[in-house]
């Protein structure tokens, strides 16, 4: 059975970034604004009116030419890809961009397009490292600040009651997400690694609100198939971690092998909707908090509590029998991140980790799928 | 019914037949370049040499470089998995096995027990493999039983620190025509002992534990297995007809399968 969410998120990320949405979204005289990093609360660009648009690059590796003249070769080729997409002239529509200095390489990509790619917004963030009393204080100036350059941008005054609006409805994404992710529990889940993957793309490329509907409707489909399939061949259930991720080739690869994804520990996977924001609280402070609280980036700290036991919590709940963890070449915070994570994996849990070496939208290439499959039989056990 | 076992490396292809809990027949071919067409030929002419035919073959366990079509029914294992089984049951007691072929390096830990605790493939690259040698014989005008003759009769080694081909050649060079030169001997030996010291830090990465094998091509080359010997500071034994190992464990794989097939009829 063909599923008919499944296919709209399908059609969004072959249509991003400019996507039938935005395109409405634009010709109603509405702003679009451009983010990268996790930590950028959006809540805050919807506040203001204006549509956040994460930016990424969902198909393949990127050929990247023009944009290794501006961006050193040692920065990572997230950062480069986007960079040549921008002078590719595909982000063209954008109405502002919101940096956020979380690694050196976000900071030059930030420079290089406030130098050469003009847009009529640039903001960038500072993130401090450690959560704690005096690094939320920052962080919620830091936000503030980003409320007044948002207002500037878009000429209205972002209140209270527009904060409020826009938080729960990406708390509502938070719970729907949540609770697709919660059927992945299943010994033979109704949504793979690939398709969850897809869903997580698409976010961002439309009004929050249709997203929503579109998740809902993503949810009773998924049921409906849950409870109608027969279940199939017993796969190896595996999570995913490292760096940055879009490309759902590299996933398709995997589940290919005789894997299942069942989880992630990735920017643009779990940790993108992890948890919510409380509702209660002042909405800046609100923010600031659950950003600097929320499931780990490698780069914050403590990483014990806000990574690592997060990661070996969900891979207990979610039965995953071993970890593939991809990370982009020089992108330091997850390299560094690598010893740690596989100490903690093989001795509280005794779950194995494979390291993957990868560029920004690698897919199965030959020496991924062999190293793949070494690692899914390792696990299954030689018979 | 026959199992049939076949590794295809980039510069050879092995095989190995196996049936009733013996080894029927093994065959190694060098330079088969295309995968398809070397697998019908290595296979026909190995079931030639045993005196079977190719309805004989119940199933073929394929590993090493993958290939599209399979010309016999059968399945693609890692080389990992093959390696592993081709060496348990070649020396049970084997705890890490350093596999250096011509374009991959493997090392596999094992446990006690015989299951795999850890392994290493080879980085981005083949520099740090056979083809390496092949390369720098090549470069110094040798064939590979010259260099490694050659090699072993220096007196002191040529430092060479890089096993990028590329940057390797420059080395040789300079050292060749340095005032005075160094003696070829020792610079073959240098380039030997550069394979080494790659080798053992791909070694340490999963941990040296007794008993070592090597295995594949490279373990044939005397000058290279001490010197690896010397780097690690352990004995390493190097396995009778190193190169069919995988292709051993490919076919003893596909004669388990058979077997489960008639357990389950």
């Amino acid at each position: 059975m063909r599923m008919k969410a499944m296919e709209e998120v399908r059609r969004i990320n072959k249509e991003y970034p400019y996507t039938a949405e935005i395109r409405k979204w634009k010709e109603e005289g509405k702003k679009v604004i451009g983010w990268t990093c996790n930590y950028i609360p959006e809540e805050l660009i919807a506040a203001g009116g204006a549509l956040p648009l994460r930016l990424i690059h969902n198909f393949g590796e990127m050929q990247v030419e023009e944009a290794n003249a501006y961006l050193s070769i040692y920065t990572c080729s997230y950062t480069r890809s986007i960079l040549q997409m921008a002078l590719d002239k595909k982000f063209n529509f954008l109405d502002g961009f919101v940096s956020l200095f979380i690694c050196d390489a976000m900071r030059r990509l930030a420079d290089v397009w406030k130098n050469y790619h003009t847009v009529p917004l640039l903001y960038v963030l500072d993130l401090p490292h450690k959560a704690n009393t005096e690094s939320n204080e920052f962080y919620r100036g830091e936000i503030a600040n980003m409320k007044r350059v948002v207002e500037e941008a878009t000429g209205k005054e972002i209140t209270s009651a527009d904060l409020k609006t826009a938080i729960a409805s990406y708390n509502v994404t938070r719970r729907l997400l949540k609770r697709i992710q919660e059927l992945r529990k299943d010994d033979d889940p109704p949504i793979t690694g690939v398709e969850m993957q897809e869903v997580v793309n698409a976010a961002t490329a439309l009004p929050r609100d249709d997203y929503n509907v579109l998740l809902e409707r993503l949810l009773e489909e998924l049921e409906e198939k849950r409870s109608s399939d027969s279940p199939s061949r017993k796969k190896v259930r595996l999570m995913l971690s490292g760096s940055i991720l879009n490309n759902v080739e590299f996933i398709r690869g995997i589940e290919e092998m005789g894997g299942i994804v069942v989880i992630d520990a990735l920017c643009t996977g779990a940790r993108y909707w992890w948890g919510a924001v409380d509702e209660t609280k002042e909405p800046l402070e609100a923010l600031s908090s659950y950003y600097l609280n929320k499931f780990g980036c490698a780069r914050m700290y403590p990483a014990e509590s806000l990574r690592y036991d997060q990661i070996s919590l969900l891979a207990n709940e979610y039965r995953v029998a071993g970890v593939i963890s991809e990370v982009i070449r020089y992108c330091a915070m997850n390299i560094n991140d690598q010893v740690r994570l596989r100490e903690r994996l093989s001795e509280e849990l005794n779950i194995p980790m494979l390291m993957l070496d990868m560029e920004y939208g690698t897919g199965a290439t030959g020496q991924i799928k062999t190293r793949v499959q070494a690692f899914i039989e390792m696990i299954g056990g030689v018979d | 019914m026959i199992g049939a076992g076949i590794d295809i490396g980039s510069v050879a292809i092995k095989a190995v037949l196996y049936e009733e809990n013996s080894v029927l027949e093994k065959l190694v071919l060098r330079g088969s370049s295309i995968a398809e067409d070397g697998v019908c030929k290595i296979l026909e002419t190995c079931l030639e040499k045993a005196g079977r035919v190719m309805a004989d073959v119940g199933w073929v366990v394929y590993t090493g470089m993958p290939i599209k079509s399979l010309p016999v029914p059968g399945e693609n294992k890692s080389l990992l998995s093959c390696l592993a089984m081709g060496i348990r049951e070649i020396v049970p007691s084997v705890r890490t096995l350093i596999d250096v072929g011509a374009e991959n390096v493997t090392v596999i830990s094992f446990a006690k027990e015989g299951f795999i605790v850890d392994y290493a493939f080879n980085d981005n690259c083949a520099a740090g493999a056979g083809i390496y040698l092949e390369a720098m014989a090549k470069l110094t005008g040798n064939d590979l039983t010259e260099m490694i003759d050659k090699a072993s009769r220096a007196k002191c080694s040529a430092p060479i620190n890089s096993v990028c081909t590329v940057f390797a050649e420059q080395e040789v060079i300079s050292s060749a025509f340095s005032d005075p030169p160094v003696p070829i001997e020792s610079i073959l030996l240098g380039i030997h002992e550069a394979l080494a010291m790659r080798i053992s830090g791909l070694v340490h990465r999963v941990g040296i534990k007794e008993e070592v094998c090597i295995c594949g091509g490279v373990a044939r080359n005397t000058v290279f297995v001490d010197a690896l010997a010397q780097r690690l500071k352990t004995k390493i034994q190097v396995v009778n007809e190193p190169e069919v190992v995988a292709a051993f464990g490919a076919a003893l794989l596909a004669s388990n399968y058979l077997k489960r097939k008639v357990h389950a009829q």
